[in-house]
């Protein structure tokens, strides 16, 4: 994030703490994507998804007053609030996992007509992030998909960037062994 | 799969997106909504605990009254006044009102008495007469 981008950030989060609707409205258009895309891919459900990010923004927004800028970023606080909300969403409903097929998902600026083969692969990966564990699928989606930086990540799953590479590394290892033996099945049959 | 694959096909999962009805619907939810500004007596910390600025002040004031007063009476003395009767009638009879109506009294005792005598001498000459 680059320096102009960051003092934006923070006068939106000024503005959103004395109860700025507007200021808080851009910060919303900023992170909805992506906490939008880490709760679909930890709960395989838009109608879950949109269920817990409308719970993400609208308990953000009304706890705005208790954020406090204590050296991590307004985008760690939301996936903190992301995390608890999927949490509470396993606790309390029975979780229907549904595979939807990868156009169903993928926003229509993707051609995915010419890129088939990377889709039916994009699909595999897809189906094999449920059988991870909690812990190495958030690692996956936010360092793979959504790229943060380790130490970000630390900051949100509460450790240090340490232990954040390890479970980064048995995360990986565990994916590549899951599609191996999905891979071997398939030749099998 | 390799796992430079797996990457790569990790990425294309990037291009996630919510519904645009979705978004937007959401955003005028929240824009509709009234978040609390923030509170003016702001909280702070005292070894990890959340209290108001008022509160340690406010303990220091009860602090201070009480040693003040601990300081200016003894034990003894530390008793309701308005259960205090002695002190009640002492302070009766040290007020100028009722030292005053106690003078006006004995004059006017006085005077009667010498009235009183006036008015047998008088009777006396009168019979003599």
């Amino acid at each position: 994030m680059s320096e102009a981008q960051e003092f934006n950030e923070k006068d939106l989060i000024r503005g959103a703490k004395r109860g700025n609707n507007r200021d808080f409205g851009k910060l919303y258009d900023q992170f909805l994507p992506q906490i939008y895309r880490f709760v679909y891919l930890k709960v395989m459900n838009r109608q879950d998804a949109e269920d817990i990010c409308h719970h993400v923004f609208m308990s953000a927004w009304t706890n705005m007053r208790n954020y406090r800028d204590i050296g991590y970023s307004f985008s760690t606080w939301l996936y903190r609030i992301a995390r608890n909300a999927v949490i509470d969403f396993y606790r309390t409903k029975k979780v229907n996992v549904e595979l939807a097929s990868v156009e169903d998902v993928l926003s229509d600026g993707v051609d995915l007509a010419s890129q088939l083969g990377a889709t039916l692969a994009t699909e595999r990966v897809l189906a094999a992030l449920p059988r991870l564990t909690e812990e190495q699928r958030d690692i996956i989606i936010m360092r793979f998909v959504e790229e943060l930086d380790p130490g970000e990540i630390a900051e949100i799953m509460e450790k240090n960037t340490g232990a954040v590479r390890v479970l980064q590394h048995r995360a990986v290892h565990s994916l590549k062994k899951i599609l191996s033996e999905d891979s071997d099945q398939t030749h099998t049959v | 799969m390799d796992e430079h694959k797996i990457l790569e096909n990790l990425k294309q999962l990037s291009h996630i997106s919510p519904r645009d009805e979705f978004r937007q619907g959401l955003k005028r939810t929240l824009l509709a909504t009234t978040a609390l500004p923030e509170a003016p007596l702001v909280r702070r910390r005292i070894f990890g605990i959340e209290i108001f600025p008022l509160v340690p002040l406010a303990t220091a004031a009860v602090l201070v009254l009480t040693v003040v007063l601990s300081l200016n009476t003894g034990p003894e003395a530390q008793v309701f006044a308005g259960l205090n009767n002695e002190e009640i009638l002492s302070e009766l009879v040290s007020s100028s009102d009722i030292n005053i109506s106690l003078n006006e009294f004995s004059s006017y005792n006085d005077a009667d008495q010498k009235i009183n005598v006036a008015l047998k001498e008088a009777s006396r000459y009168g019979t003599g007469r």
